[in-house]
């Protein structure tokens, strides 16, 4: 905690020493440790006290080759000015000596995160489906993300599909590329499955930001309202329906009709649209669908490679060897098979 | 692996669930502790499998190599019909045989996609294919679930 101290002495201006307080390491993602704390010190005014969130990025992590924390900063940075609910993010510092990895500091929203693939959690999703609040809020800040004029906003630098299948193409792409570097055997129903959503690639009608993973357990809440959009790691400029299928998949619900979670169907059809004037295509999310279990199958490979390779000792990642078989098999269903 | 590794295994699986991991007081390393009894578990059922699902895959491949080649033998007209299969596709599945693992099976996919997947051969060929990793796909669900 000395060099987070002194570190922060310099940029909050603080005539004296920084008391870090309540600092703790919360569990959550895979890719980068999250910890939260107060910092308390005296300007010459007066004592100042405000909550932060620390990400690290410890280099051993999963999807450290999309996940870097620079461009998540400056992606904070871009949405500053805009109506998506998002952490306000303070300071980049790439040098690991400074923190002892590369670090953001963000300011630490109010709220909560509950994991929905737990029991409680997805209680507490119930529970605020039925207060009806969470859904409209949590379907809106969607629309806010895909409402970004992302171009005025100096989001470009994401990178910009062309025309066509180029979106869909590029992710395809990309996510072969983690397969690749992963090390982990392959199998057929992957190659099966890499064929068919290359010759069945969608031309993308219109760009917007995408989240690339939005979902519950990736929103912060406060008081039923989504209060901060987190886990900035997969962001592009791409198709919209691709976060829209993320939001539909039965992947991110269990045992609910709730998309989500949280949101009745209707609701979050009714709403989306009407906020964004973007109309759902099904047969899109369909295909997208298809493209995150390739994704989901590529992510498990890279975990598990790390773990074969000694780059990381956490058995969680030993363990998805095995999660890598449930997505091809999921991907199998999907295909027909 | 054997039988008796399957048998090591869980009963290993079963020591580390039942009476290392819980007596670890550091949450993460008690965490750690579960999670490798769960790999143990995994692991032994991999042992459990092994020689019956080795056996249906060889069988799989030889059955799917003899259907390939007979699709094949009548994609064209005689006396050359093979001909009319391109070269990659056709060396993919005569590499198929000769490694008779499922793993081979990629290779042909990629070609077929390559040919044309909606084609007249093409595409009952991908459905044959598609039966045999089904059935794969299941057994390796056995150890993975």
């Amino acid at each position: 905690m000395g060099a987070l101290s002194d570190y922060l002495r310099e940029r909050l201006g603080a005539s004296g020493s920084v008391d870090i307080q309540n600092a703790e390491r919360i569990a959550v993602g895979w890719s980068h440790e999250t910890w939260l704390f107060a910092a308390v010190w005296s300007d010459g005014v007066g004592e100042q006290r405000q909550a932060f969130c620390l990400r690290r990025d410890p280099g051993n992590a999963l999807l450290r080759q999309e996940s870097d924390l620079g461009e998540q900063f400056r992606v904070l940075l871009c949405l500053e000015p805009t109506d998506v609910p998002a952490p306000r993010a303070f300071w980049y510092e790439p040098d690991p000596e400074a923190l002892g990895a590369p670090a953001i500091v963000m300011e630490r929203v109010p709220g909560e995160c509950p994991s929905p693939w737990r029991r409680a959690g997805r209680e507490y999703y119930a529970a605020a489906a039925e207060r009806g609040v969470l859904p409209a809020s949590f379907t809106d800040a969607l629309a806010a993300v895909h409402n970004v004029d992302w171009q005025a906003a100096g989001l470009d630098f994401l990178g910009v599909p062309g025309t066509g299948s180029d979106f869909a193409l590029g992710e395809i792409a990309k996510w072969e590329a983690l397969i690749d570097d992963s090390g982990h055997p392959g199998h057929p129903i992957l190659a099966d499955l890499i064929g068919w959503l290359r010759h069945h690639a969608p031309a993308t009608e219109q760009l917007t930001l995408v989240h690339g993973a939005y979902r519950t357990g990736n929103v912060l809440i406060h008081e039923d309202q989504v209060s901060a959009v987190l886990d900035w790691e997969l962001q592009v400029i791409g198709d919209p329906m691709y976060d829209v299928a993320y939001v539909l998949t039965e992947l991110n619900r269990e045992g609910t009709e709730l998309l989500s979670n949280v949101v009745p169907r209707d609701l979050f059809f009714e709403r989306y649209q009407q906020a964004t004037g973007i109309e759902i295509d099904e047969q899109r999310c369909a295909y997208y669908q298809l493209l995150y279990a390739m994704r989901s199958a590529a992510f498990w490979m890279s975990a598990a490679g790390l773990y074969a390779d000694g780059a990381n000792s956490d058995l969680r990642l030993a363990r998805t060897h095995w999660s890598v078989t449930v997505a091809l098999e999921r991907a199998a269903t999907e295909l027909g098979y | 692996m054997t039988a008796d590794d399957h048998e090591l295994l869980s009963r290993l699986a079963d020591t580390v669930r039942s009476q290392i991991a819980p007596a670890v007081d550091d949450e993460y390393a008690r965490t750690q502790a579960f999670m490798a009894a769960v790999i143990l578990q995994r692991l032994a059922k991999q042992a459990q499998f092994f020689d019956e699902h080795r056996a249906a895959e060889f069988s799989d491949v030889a059955a799917l190599t003899d259907q390939l080649d007979a699709a094949f033998a009548a994609a064209g007209p005689a006396p050359d019909a093979q001909a009319h299969v391109p070269a990659d596709v056709r060396d993919a599945v005569a590499r198929m045989r000769r490694l008779s693992s499922i793993a081979a099976v990629s290779e042909v996919l990629e070609a077929l996609y390559r040919w044309g997947p909606d084609g007249p051969v093409a595409a009952p060929a991908l459905d044959t294919i598609r039966q045999v990793l089904r059935r794969d796909i299941d057994r390796r669900m056995e150890i993975a679930r």
